[in-house]
């Protein structure tokens, strides 16, 4: 018989090899009081003590296997090939849906209570659930810390398959949290599935900007160059939320006492209020964008700029340029060519990008205003906006401009919030999501982080200050921030220019092959699938031949992936939906069918990308050559 | 006032009294202990234990009539023991619901399906106790005729400590493994009184 200090050390081990984090904090917790109550099946059951002050049981303590066996049943949808299992007790009914769903399917249980996750370590012996490489865990973790396994757990291709498994008496016992959960599972569902299409447009649109601005990738520096500059400086992040409107004389003294860096909606605000910033960040593929910063002129700034944003936002900017990286395969790919750029984490909103860059900077402490992720005085944005400007010229009697902010609140999915004064306020599930991301990544720094936003939601665990209290005890000395900048600008050398034209025609020219292949492929499926084919298996096999062939080309294949994903996941999904068939007349005509989309869609996302490649490569061919540009198409 | 009484009219004067209560009363009385009433109807509208108690007080000059059926207790047991019968798979199939409501963390529905369950439950056990006292068989003693209710009862007392607990996991375990086999027992226990009555 196994006591449970065996039981323990044992799982621990096991766990430990993939979670050692998750297997350390366990042995510093205790167990949740409780009994062990043994079963005529067999196997333990648990009957807490503490719950409430009352006894509260979790697995039946008759029959726990017929328990879980009812559970899953109850809940496994026809069809299903990965799960989500609420609350895991003492795992009966994870071994049972393991049992039921296809081999390798994927499962992700999310359990709050870590007290009670001892107590089942302590109780039975789950080695074979941590030794299954399928299986994931997320406990003891808060609730906005879990949706990020959704993207490691579950795949693209097979989301319409997850299954949700609760174990209600674990889910009873943290009913809020696995609401929370469950709301963020279903709108990441939504969001990956349903807008997936949404997505692959914009990794083309980003791929297709980045092409268009190489020449500002070769021309201007990295922001890497700045990296550790700024140590023990104090880094402004400012964003453009509602309370930014009080700061602006303030932050015009910080100008030569820390490093101002804000967003790119915030920059007009700031500059017409006769604030220069040093650093402003964009980042947004969108044209939308633009608008921020037309027409601002010569701010003083400089611009980091990722080359995913709007071309027109680089080559339109009135000032010094540096280049960040978001580190997505095509800059990868450059940075491989041209040296790091310069990394900067960014999730969502280009402020976190801000935020994020101070670190790199070594700014200490790091100072967040405008910050309000919410709409402080019932507002969206900070006055002076490129947004606010725009709705006052659409503005029509008698709509007034508070209308305006409110009609914009209403499109947001709002929640009831309290300000860092205690006062209630409005906010929105987005809003509250980056306030989580920056909750985690500021647990995560090093530097000093305040708040001077005075006025919004705050973060948990930061400080709220005023912007006069961080002049006067972190930034009473005069900086040289610009000088710094200045100097950082040194352009890049020829040779570095010229491996950059060798990628871009290599590239090219790998594209170009992928291009012939999938037109090859794609004429084969088109005479099996229209019955042309006078030796269809062999033909089948050819095709398996050209499919293989196109995925040797690995200099472009994670960049055709990224740009393709549509076509990948229909292609996916239909071999998920042939698995197991035979190779019959049936099987090779829906097979044909399923290359033939497979071989167009990579046709088309190749030649896009080779013309953007090929005007990639004579823009930064023209540069080397000193030759303009039209000069050279005009000859051909 | 014109008195029936399984049909047959009577004189008011033989039901003695001055009111309606005292007209029942000694309707009761006289028929005792074999027969009980069943049904009143009062000037064409039966008449519940509500209304007979807000009318009780009605003199009867002031009634036109009045129409009693009566039944013989044996009769009324044997027949209260094939309803029972005819009930209790009713029962276990509400049971067998809760759990199946309670297990899938439909807890609203499942608590309201255990209190029907609970009602019938009560129901079932004074249905018990009059055909224990009113049934007799022969070579049995008026004891054998009820089953055991003691695991009942107890198993009973239990449920509604775990539902006092919000304990589902439990009330499901006792509906489920315990209820369930007594309700299985009564329901055998019945079939064979019936055989044996007949």
């Amino acid at each position: 018989m196994n006591t449970s200090a065996e039981f323990l050390k044992r799982n621990l081990g096991s766990l430990a090899r993939r979670y050692p984090e998750l297997a350390r904090l366990l042995l510093s917790v205790p167990p949740a009081a409780a009994d062990l109550i043994q079963t005529r099946a067999g196997v333990p059951s648990l009957r807490l003590k503490n719950a409430g002050g009352r006894p509260y049981t979790l697995h039946s303590t008759v029959d726990p296997l017929a328990e879980a066996e009812r559970t899953v049943r109850m809940q496994l949808r026809p069809g299903s090939n990965s799960g989500l299992v609420y609350g895991f007790g003492l795992g009966y009914h994870v071994e049972r849906l393991l049992e039921e769903l296809p081999a390798g399917s994927p499962v992700l249980v999310i359990e709050p209570q870590i007290s009670i996750f001892r107590l089942a370590l302590e109780s039975r012996d789950l080695t074979h659930l941590f030794e299954n490489q399928e299986l994931f865990w997320a406990v003891g973790e808060k609730d906005y810390e879990v949706a990020r396994h959704f993207s490691r757990v579950f795949r693209v291709i097979s989301l319409e398959g997850v299954s949700i498994i609760s174990h209600n008496a674990s889910v009873k016992l943290c009913g809020e949290y696995f609401n929370v959960v469950d709301d963020y599972c279903r709108k990441w569902l939504i969001t990956v599935g349903g807008n997936f299409l949404t997505n692959v447009i914009s990794v083309r649109t980003y791929m297709s900007n980045t092409l268009d601005n190489i020449l500002a990738i070769v021309d201007n520096p990295p922001i890497i160059r700045l990296f550790g500059r700024f140590r023990k400086v104090p880094g402004i992040v400012i964003s453009a939320g509602p309370s930014l409107d009080r700061h602006m004389g303030t932050l015009k003294l910080l100008e030569k006492h820390a490093v101002l860096i804000c967003v790119d909606t915030a920059l007009g605000p700031l500059y017409r209020s006769g604030v220069c910033p040093h650093l402003v960040l964009a980042g947004d593929p969108s044209e939308n964008n633009l608008r921020h910063l037309q027409g601002v002129g010569r701010t003083g700034a400089a611009l980091v700029a990722e080359p995913m944003t709007h071309p027109r936002i680089i080559s339109e900017f009135d000032g010094r340029k540096f280049i960040m990286s978001f580190n997505e395969v095509l800059m990868k790919k450059l940075a491989g060519v041209l040296g790091d750029f310069g990394r900067v984490e960014a999730w969502g909103s280009i402020s976190t990008g801000a935020f994020d860059l101070a670190r790199k900077l070594g700014c200490d402490p790091i100072v967040f205003i405008g910050q309000d992720l919410a709409f402080t005085g019932g507002r969206y944005y900070a006055h002076g906006t490129y947004q606010e400007q725009r709705w006052l010229r659409d503005l029509s009697w008698p709509e007034d401009l508070d209308d305006v902010h409110r009609w914009r609140m209403s499109k947001e999915n709002d929640l009831d919030a309290t300000d860092i004064y205690g006062r209630p306020l409005r906010t929105s599930r987005q809003l509250e999501a980056y306030r989580h991301y920056f909750e985690r990544e500021i647990s995560e720094t090093e530097a000093l982080v305040l708040n001077a936003t005075e006025g919004g939601t705050g973060f948990s665990g930061v400080e709220n200050v005023t912007l006069e209290a961080v002049l006067w005890r972190y930034a009473r000395r005069e900086r040289s921030v610009g000088r710094i900048i200045g100097r950082a600008g040194a352009s890049r050398s020829e040779k570095e220019i010229s491996h950059a034209l060798d990628f871009l025609q290599s590239t090219g020219r790998e594209l170009e092959n992928v291009y012939e292949l999938c037109n090859q492929g794609f004429e084969l499926t088109r005479r099996l699938y229209q019955n042309e084919s006078q030796e269809p298996e062999a033909d089948y096999r050819q095709v398996e031949s050209i499919y293989s062939r196109v995925y040797e080309c690995a200099g472009v294949r994670e960049i055709l992936e990224n740009a393709n994903q549509g076509g990948i996941l229909t292609y996916q999904r239909g071999v998920e939906k042939l698995k197991g068939n035979q190779l019959d007349r049936e099987t090779i005509e829906k097979s044909a069918q399923l290359y033939g989309a497979f071989f167009i869609s990579f046709f088309q996302t190749a030649s896009l990308l080779k013309k953007k490649f090929g005007q990639a490569a004579i823009s930064v061919g023209c540069r080397l050559s000193g030759h303009g540009e039209e000069k050279l198409l005009q000859a051909g | 006032m014109k008195l029936t009484l399984d049909g047959r009219q009577v004189k008011t004067s033989a039901a003695g009294g001055e009111t309606l209560l005292d007209v029942i009363k000694t309707l009761e009385r006289d028929i005792s202990p074999e027969r009980v009433i069943v049904s009143i109807t009062l000037d064409g509208q039966p008449l519940d234990s509500h209304t007979e108690h807000e009318k009780a007080a009605l003199p009867v000059e002031q009634l036109d009539s009045l129409e009693v059926n009566t039944q013989k207790l044996s009769f009324l047991a044997r027949n209260t023991l094939s309803t029972l019968a005819a009930y209790l798979p009713q029962l276990i199939d509400m049971m067998d619901q809760a759990v199946e409501l309670l297990h899938g963390g439909q807890e609203s529905e499942g608590h309201l399906c255990l209190s029907r369950l609970i009602d019938g439950l009560s129901m079932a056990n004074s249905a018990w106790h009059g055909i224990a006292h009113f049934i007799v068989i022969e070579d049995r003693a008026a004891g054998d005729v009820m089953p055991d209710m003691q695991s009942f009862l107890s198993s009973l007392q239990s449920i509604l400590e775990a539902q006092k607990n919000n304990d589902v996991v439990q009330i499901c375990d006792l509906l489920e493994f315990e209820l369930r086999p007594i309700l299985e027992l009564w329901l055998e226990h019945a079939g064979r009184l019936n055989e044996k009555l007949k």
